[in-house]
């Protein structure tokens, strides 16, 4: 059974907490020591794109050895488009879209390796939406477009934001 | 990028969307202070993402980010103090107050003040044991004590409390 006191002392606590903004900010600090922790929290965007990027890229006519699909993707999976949060902390340069590698045909750096002037850091919320299985378009509410292409043979971000 | 990290990205981005926001809260309570709060998660997600490929057990990578802020909230607060002295300002008696004190009603305000008045460790155990809600194993696992030490430390932050707060229990 609690005490009094031990009440006030988890009420206090828990209208503390409840101040505490848990959202991303902006972020000014060194980028080398958030960059893994920033891909990290891509990663959550990209495995849902890879999910997408997976369904909508085109798959080969089933020929002797290659089993048909097993069912069709739901509606939702097949949109070419999807919600993507790129990350623009070191500059709108490269995209990873499932397990493959972009980069952008031309790059937008900001000053010092930084987010450009105009985007948001150290993400940008807008759509991506794969023009083929090699290029892909990058859009936002901000009227940005940036394109994006597959960097062939690619198994890591040519820069980890630095 | 080595393949490892790549590994890990996605176990420690689930981690970091579940778990940021309870572990952000925690190093404010331990800490009073935002920036220094998202300095100390952003390191304890930062070492588990370089610590993953050596991880035996994922499951336990919940509670090795609660022990890693603890102790980022520990170190934080002796560099604090650190500068404090060589600036001769002295150290304050208790944690400054978060800033978001003012968005608390009087009654809370009161009751925070005092506890930043205890010691570090009956500070960490009291917020463990009462906002966290954690056993006295759990604490005891995170913070690196015994069960006793967890139960001495909270009868003795109560007893402090109710003292400060004026009463015997706290009225």
């Amino acid at each position: 059974m609690d005490t009094e006191l031990e009440d006030r002392l988890r009420r206090a606590f828990t209208a503390l907490a409840s101040t505490v903004d848990t959202e991303m900010t902006a972020v000014t600090r060194p980028r080398r020591r958030l960059a893994p922790v920033f891909a990290a929290a891509a990663a959550v965007v990209l495995v849902a794109a890879g999910v997408v990027f997976a369904v909508t890229r085109p798959t080969p006519e089933p020929g002797p050895g290659t089993p048909a699909p097993a069912a069709p993707p739901s509606p939702s999976a097949t949109a070419r488009s999807f919600s993507f949060d790129l990350l623009t902390h070191c500059g709108v340069d490269e995209a990873k879209i499932g397990d493959t590698y972009f980069e952008a045909e031309q790059p937008i750096i900001g000053p010092a390796a930084s987010a450009p002037s105009g985007w948001d850091n150290p993400y940008q919320r807008g759509t991506m939406t794969l023009l083929s299985p090699d290029t892909a378009v990058f859009r936002d509410d901000h009227g940005h477009e940036v394109r994006f292409r597959v960097r062939p043979g690619a198994t890591a971000f040519k820069n980890l934001c630095d | 990028m080595v393949e490892s990290d790549t590994k890990a990205d996605g176990p420690v981005a689930e981690l970091f969307r579940r778990h940021r926001p309870d572990l952000l809260r925690l190093a404010v309570l331990l800490l009073g202070d935002r920036a220094m709060a998202e300095d100390v998660v952003q390191d304890a997600f930062v070492a588990l993402h370089k610590k993953w490929p050596t991880l035996t057990d994922p499951d336990s990578a919940a509670g090795y980010l609660r022990v890693s802020v603890v102790n980022g909230a520990r170190s934080a607060h002796r560099r604090r103090t650190t500068v404090w002295r060589h600036l001769k300002a002295g150290e304050p008696e208790a944690l400054p107050a978060a800033d978001a004190d003012v968005l608390l009603a009087e009654e809370h305000r009161t009751v925070l003040t005092a506890v930043r008045r205890l010691p570090r460790r009956q500070r960490e155990v009291l917020v463990l044991r009462y906002w966290a809600g954690l056993s006295e194993a759990e604490i005891a696992d995170t913070l690196a004590v015994s069960r006793g030490t967890v139960k001495t430390c909270a009868s003795r932050a109560l007893t402090k409390l109710a003292d400060l707060l004026g009463g015997p229990d706290g009225h």
